[in-house]
C-alpha cells in the first residue's frame, strides 16, 4: 500500500478561486422546489453555491460547506445537528460577491458558550484593487438554553457590497471547535426586512445569461432570482424571472410581460419553450419580433401560498424594478423603451393585468388574454406584436 | 398570408433549426423531463420537440401535445384523447437527427367503423431524397361506430437523417381525430407489473424470496470458495433484461465558454418497461472545449439523494463533489448519470422497480445502466457525434457515499475501468448484508447471509482489483479492516479525519489520485484547509482528541 499521504497533501497547490457554477435556464425554477435539509435549501443552493468557501486557514468542518447556506440557522435544541462543527476553534470564511450583486446586510449565526464566552468575530469586505474595509456589527443572543447560547452577529452600515468578498474569521475556544449555524446575506431565508430602507424594490440574488441563436441575429436569455418580498416565507421572498431581448437593438425596445395561468406548474417555463407545449412558446417568437420579454413565476402553493392577483402584482412590480432601475439595469445594459410596456395573460390570470393598470406603477398595456382551450394562433400572436407596436390601441 | 400560415412559419418544420430556442441551450432538459416521473413529460422531450405541424396540414384545435401524452385514445374519452383538427387532413413533420435511430413507427385514429382513413409515411433524407414508407392498419378497439385504428411501419433500416413526413387523411369529409405518434415504441405501456409495492426486505422475503432465494442459493453454491468476488457478484447482481439493446434516445450538445468546456446531455433507453424511470438514463459526458483526442474519463456516479444526479457537474449540491468542471480543464473528460434508486423529486423508484424485477435490487439495475452507459460512451459513433476521442485505457471512476458503493463494484465487475476511487462507504464486511438488503440495493444477499464469511467484502475487493486504486474510508478502524494483509503499492487507502464527508483537502487528493494514473500534468488545486488523510491510528488521534473535548465540554454546558 501506498503511504504517501504527506506528499499527497504537500503536492496539492493552494490555488484559491471559486469556479463559476454550472447553470441552465431552468436552474432557477427547479431551485424553488428542491430542499436540502429545509424548505429554503435548493433556493440558497443556486443562489450561493459556489460562492462560499473556507479560508485556507479555516479549520475543517465535519459537514459539507453547504451547510452554512442551508436555511438553517442552526437550533439550542439541536446542537450538533443544526450547528456545523469545525475541527478546532477557527472557522474562516470567503463569500465572493458579484458584481451586479448589491448585499447590504452580512449575518453570521453561531452556538456560545452562554456566560464569558470567549468568541471573536472580525468581518471585512475587499475588492480586488482596494483596501480591505472592516464590516461593524451587532452582537446579538437570541436564545439560551443552560450554558449554551444561540448567537447573532449582524454586519452593521455596510451598504450594497459588491465585485470583491467579505471574509469572516471566528474564533470560539468556549468549547474546543467552533459550531457555525449560517452566513446570511440580505436576510435572505431570516426574514429581516430591507436592511437599507432607502432602497426598497427588490434585491438581485441570481442571475446567469446566454446568447441563443437566432433568424434575425441572437437574443439574449437572463434567468434571475430576486428577492421581491422578506416574510421569511420562501414562496413569498423568491422570485424566478426570465428575461429575453434581442442582443443587437438599435434602439430601446418594448417589453411584454407574459403571465402563465397560476396553477400550470410549468406555465412559466412553457412560455419559454423549455417545457411543455410548443405552441405556447410565445417568448422566443417575441424576442425574434425584436421586443424584450418578462416571465415572472407565481407562487402556486401549498394552500394559501399561492398568489392571489395582487400578491402577484407586487411580485411583478417588484422584478420589474429589478429590470428598469435595480441592480440588473445597472449591470445588464439592456435599453428598454420605458413608455411600451404590455402584459399579456392567459387562462386565470386576466385580473392580474387589470389590477397592474389600476396600481399605474408602469404605463401597462394590455395586449391580449388566451384561454387555456385556445390552441395560440397567428392571429393572436399578431394582435401582441401590433399592440406593442403601437400600431392599435390597449384594451 | 392566412393567419396560420403565419403562424406556421413561426413555428412549423420550414425552418425549425434556424427557429429561436432556448433549450438550445439548457444542458439540463433531459433531467428536468424525469422529474414527474410519469411519461407525458418524458414524450415531450423525446418526440414533441422534434416533432411540427407541415403547412398543408388542417389546423389542430388543441395542442399537439395530445399526440404524444402517452395516451394512444380512448374511445370512452373521445374529446379529451383524441386531438381533432379543423378538416380531414393532418400533416405531421418528424425531425430525424444523425443520431436517432427510428426503427418503428405507429399513429393511432379515431375512425368511424364504415370507413377507413389513409396514411402516407415519407422519408426525406438531408440530401432531398424522398422515400416511401408502407404501412400496415389494425383495429385496436372497437365501440359502437367508433373505432381505435393504429397505423404501424417497421422500415427495414433505421431511418437516416432527415424528415419523416406523416400524412393522415381522415375518411370522407371527417376531421382527422389523431390519439398517439409512438416511435420506437416510446411511451408504451407494456404491463405486466404486479400489483404489490415491495417496501421493506421482510415484504420481499415474503413475496419473493422463497421464489429466488432457492435459485440464488444454487447458483451462489457453485461459486468455489476462493473465487474472485466477480463469480459470486455476477451472481447477486445479474444483467436487467439482457436481450434489450441499448439505444439512443435523445442528444444534445451546450457550449459553456466561460467554463472552458461542452455538456452532452443525452437519454438511453434501456429497457421496456414502459416505466421511464426503469427504462431510461439522463447522463452527461462532459469534455473539454478545446482538447478533443486521447481523452481520459472518469465516472462519476451521485450520491445517495435525489437532488444528487447533476452534482458532479456542479449545478447543484455540493461544491466539493463537482469534479467535473475541474477535471475538463485539465483535458480529462467525465460521465454523470442519473442513479436509479433514488427515484427523482415526484416519483419513487425502488418499490416500483421490485414490482417489474422481483429477482434483483436497485444495485443490479443501476450497474447495468451503467455497463450499457459505458458501453455506448466507448462506442467510436457517440465520440464522433460528441468529437472527441477517448481513450480507452485511461477509464476512472470515483463516487462519495452511495457513488462509493456503485463504484467499488463496478471497479471490481469491468476491467475497463483503470483508476477505481471511492470515498466513504461506510460499511464493515459484516454489515454489508443487512444495511444494503434493508434499503433494497441487492435484497438477494440476504438469501446468502452468512456472518462468518460475508459475501461481499471490501477488504477481498481490494486485494482482487490489481489495479490503481485510491479508497477513503470514513474512519480508521474501516481502514484498518480494508488494508490487513492488502499488499499492492497500486491500492492507497486513507481515512478521512471527518467521517461521511468529503472536504476539499480529500477533493484534491482524488484529483491527484486520477492525474497521476492518467498520467495528466497537472496539480489539483486545494481551495479550503489543509489536513492530513491518515493511513494510521495515531494521524487520527489528535481529531479524535478534539472531537472529545467539544462533545465533553458542550455536556458540561447542557448540564445545569
Amino acid at each position: 500500500m501506498r503511504r504517501a499521504v504527506a506528499g499527497l497533501v504537500a503536492a496539492a497547490v493552494t490555488v484559491a478561486g471559486a469556479a463559476e457554477r454550472a447553470a441552465g435556464p431552468t436552474v432557477n425554477h427547479f431551485a424553488m422546489e428542491y430542499s436540502w435539509g429545509s424548505v429554503w435549501g435548493g433556493a440558497l443552493d443556486a443562489i450561493m453555491g459556489g460562492t462560499v468557501r473556507l479560508d485556507a486557514s479555516s479549520s475543517q468542518p465535519k459537514g459539507f460547506v453547504s451547510r452554512l447556506y442551508d436555511g438553517n440557522v442552526g437550533s439550542l435544541a439541536e446542537a450538533t445537528g443544526s450547528f456545523l462543527i469545525f475541527d478546532d476553534a477557527r472557522a474562516a470564511v470567503r463569500v465572493r460577491i458579484p458584481e451586479w450583486r448589491e448585499v447590504d446586510s452580512v449575518a453570521f449565526y453561531a452556538l456560545e458558550a452562554a456566560e464569558n464566552s470567549k468568541a471573536a468575530l472580525a468581518m471585512r469586505f475587499a475588492k480586488p484593487d482596494a483596501p480591505a474595509q472592516k464590516i461593524a456589527f451587532k452582537r446579538r443572543v437570541l436564545q439560551r438554553r443552560g450554558g449554551l447560547a444561540h448567537v447573532e452577529y449582524r454586519g452593521a452600515g455596510a451598504h450594497a457590497l459588491s465585485g470583491g468578498e467579505v471574509f469572516i474569521a471566528y474564533q470560539n475556544p468556549d468549547f474546543g471547535s467552533a459550531f457555525v449555524g449560517e452566513v446570511v446575506l440580505d436576510g435572505v431565508a431570516a426574514g429581516a426586512p430591507w436592511a437599507d430602507p432607502a432602497r426598497p424594490g427588490s434585491r438581485l440574488l441570481y442571475w446567469k445569461h446566454w446568447d441563443v441563436p437566432g433568424r434575425r441575429g441572437a437574443v439574449r436569455l437572463h434567468a434571475l432570482i430576486t428577492k421581491t418580498a422578506a416574510t421569511g416565507t420562501k414562496e413569498r421572498d423568491l422570485t424566478p424571472a426570465w428575461l429575453a431581448h434581442p442582443v443587437a437593438a438599435a434602439a430601446p425596445v418594448p417589453l411584454v410581460v407574459l403571465v402563465a395561468n397560476h396553477g400550470t406548474v410549468e406555465g412559466p417555463l412553457e412560455l419559454l419553450g423549455l417545457a411543455g407545449r410548443p405552441e405556447w412558446a410565445l417568448a422566443p417568437r417575441l424576442a425574434e419580433e425584436g421586443f424584450a420579454v418578462l416571465v415572472v413565476e407565481a407562487t402556486l402553493g401549498p394552500g394559501n401560498l399561492a398568489d392571489s392577483d395582487a400578491q402577484y402584482v407586487a411580485r411583478l412590480e417588484a422584478t420589474l424594478h429589478q429590470i428598469l432601475d435595480g441592480a440588473f439595469a445597472r449591470h445588464a445594459g439592456v435599453a428598454i423603451d420605458r413608455t411600451r410596456i404590455g402584459i399579456w395573460t392567459s387562462g386565470n390570470t386576466a385580473g392580474v393585468a387589470t389590477l397592474a393598470e389600476s396600481r399605474a406603477r408602469y404605463p401597462w398595456r394590455n395586449v391580449g388574454h388566451w384561454t387555456l382551450t385556445q390552441v395560440p394562433g397567428a392571429g393572436e400572436l399578431r394582435a401582441i406584436v401590433d399592440q406593442l407596436n403601437g400600431r392599435k390601441g390597449g384594451r | 398570408m392566412t393567419r396560420f400560415a403565419w403562424a406556421c412559419a413561426l413555428v412549423c418544420a420550414a425552418a425549425p433549426a434556424a427557429a429561436l430556442d432556448f433549450a438550445s441551450v439548457d444542458a439540463y432538459e433531459n433531467h428536468n423531463a424525469f422529474l414527474d416521473a410519469r411519461q407525458a413529460p418524458v414524450l415531450r422531450l423525446l418526440v414533441g420537440s422534434h416533432l411540427s405541424l407541415a403547412q398543408e396540414s388542417a389546423r389542430p384545435l388543441a395542442s399537439l401535445q395530445r399526440l404524444y401524452d402517452a395516451n394512444p385514445g380512448n374511445l370512452e374519452a373521445v374529446p379529451a384523447s383524441f386531438l381533432e383538427f379543423a378538416a380531414p387532413r393532418a400533416v405531421l413533420a418528424l425531425r430525424i437527427a444523425a443520431w436517432r435511430e427510428v426503427r418503428t413507427v405507429a399513429l393511432t385514429a379515431l375512425e368511424d367503423a364504415n370507413a377507413a382513413g389513409t396514411l402516407s409515411l415519407r422519408h426525406v433524407a438531408r440530401g432531398g431524397a424522398a422515400t416511401a414508407i408502407a404501412t400496415s392498419r389494425r383495429v385496436v378497439e372497437r365501440r359502437g361506430d367508433a373505432m381505435l385504428v393504429e397505423y404501424a411501419a417497421a422500415p427495414a433500416a433505421a431511418l437516416a437523417a432527415g424528415t419523416l413526413r406523416i400524412d393522415y387523411r381522415a375518411p370522407g369529409q371527417q376531421p382527422a381525430r389523431l390519439g398517439e405518434l409512438i416511435v420506437d415504441d416510446i411511451g408504451r405501456d407494456r404491463g405486466g407489473k404486479r400489483s404489490a409495492p415491495i417496501r421493506t426486505i421482510d415484504d420481499w422475503m415474503r413475496e419473493d424470496g422463497a421464489a429466488v432465494c432457492p435459485r440464488v442459493r444454487v447458483a451462489a453454491g457453485k461459486v468455489a470458495a476462493g473465487a474472485p468476488s466477480r463469480e459470486l457478484l455476477t451472481v447477486l447482481l445479474p444483467k436487467v433484461n439482457a436481450g434489450y439493446e441499448t439505444r439512443l434516445a435523445e442528444w444534445k450538445t451546450v457550449r459553456d465558454p466561460q467554463r472552458r468546456l461542452v455538456t452532452h446531455a443525452f437519454v438511453l433507453k434501456v429497457d421496456d418497461t414502459g416505466h421511464p424511470l426503469i427504462d431510461y438514463v439522463r447522463a452527461w459526458l462532459v469534455v473539454p472545449i478545446a482538447a478533443r483526442r486521447g481523452l481520459p474519463l472518469v465516472i462519476l456516479p451521485h450520491q445517495g439523494h435525489l437532488y444528487a444526479a447533476q452534482e458532479p457537474m456542479g449545478v447543484q449540491g455540493e461544491t466539493e463533489l463537482a469534479l467535473a468542471g475541474e477535471l475538463a480543464l485539465q483535458g480529462v473528460a467525465s460521465l454523470a448519470y442519473d442513479a436509479a434508486p433514488f427515484g427523482t423529486p415526484r416519483g419513487a423508484f425502488v418499490s416500483d422497480y421490485l414490482t417489474y424485477y422481483p429477482a434483483s435490487g436497485s444495485t443490479a439495475k443501476d450497474l447495468d445502466n451503467l455497463a450499457r452507459l459505458l458501453d455506448r460512451v466507448l462506442d467510436k459513433r457517440l465520440q464522433a457525434l460528441a468529437g472527441v476521442k477517448l481513450d480507452p485505457k485511461r477509464i476512472g471512476i470515483w463516487g462519495f457515499s452511495y457513488g462509493s458503493w456503485v463504484s467499488m463494484l463496478y471497479g471490481a465487475m469491468d476491467d475497463r475501468i483503470s483508476a477505481i476511487g471511492f470515498s466513504s462507504f461506510h460499511y464493515r464486511d459484516a454489515d454489508i448484508v443487512p444495511g444494503l438488503t434493508a434499503s433494497l440495493y441487492i435484497p438477494q444477499l440476504a438469501c446468502v447471509a452468512d456472518p462468518a464469511r460475508p459475501p461481499i467484502s471490501v477488504r477481498r475487493i481490494l486485494r482482487e482489483y490489481g489495479r490503481d486504486a485510491f479508497v477513503v474510508a470514513p474512519d480508521i478502524g474501516l481502514l484498518e479492516d480494508w488494508v490487513r494483509g492488502l499488499d499492492d503499492a497500486r491500492v492507497t487507502v486513507v481515512a478521512n479525519p471527518f467521517g461521511h464527508v468529503v472536504s476539499m483537502q480529500e477533493r484534491a487528493a482524488v484529483l491527484g489520485f486520477f492525474y497521476r494514473s492518467f498520467g495528466v500534468r497537472a496539480k489539483p488545486a486545494l481551495d479550503g484547509p489543509a489536513h492530513v488523510l491518515a493511513t494510521k491510528r495515531s494521524e487520527i488521534a489528535p481529531y479524535v482528541e478534539r472531537e472529545n473535548l467539544w462533545r465533553t465540554e458542550l455536556v458540561k454546558a447542557r448540564t445545569p
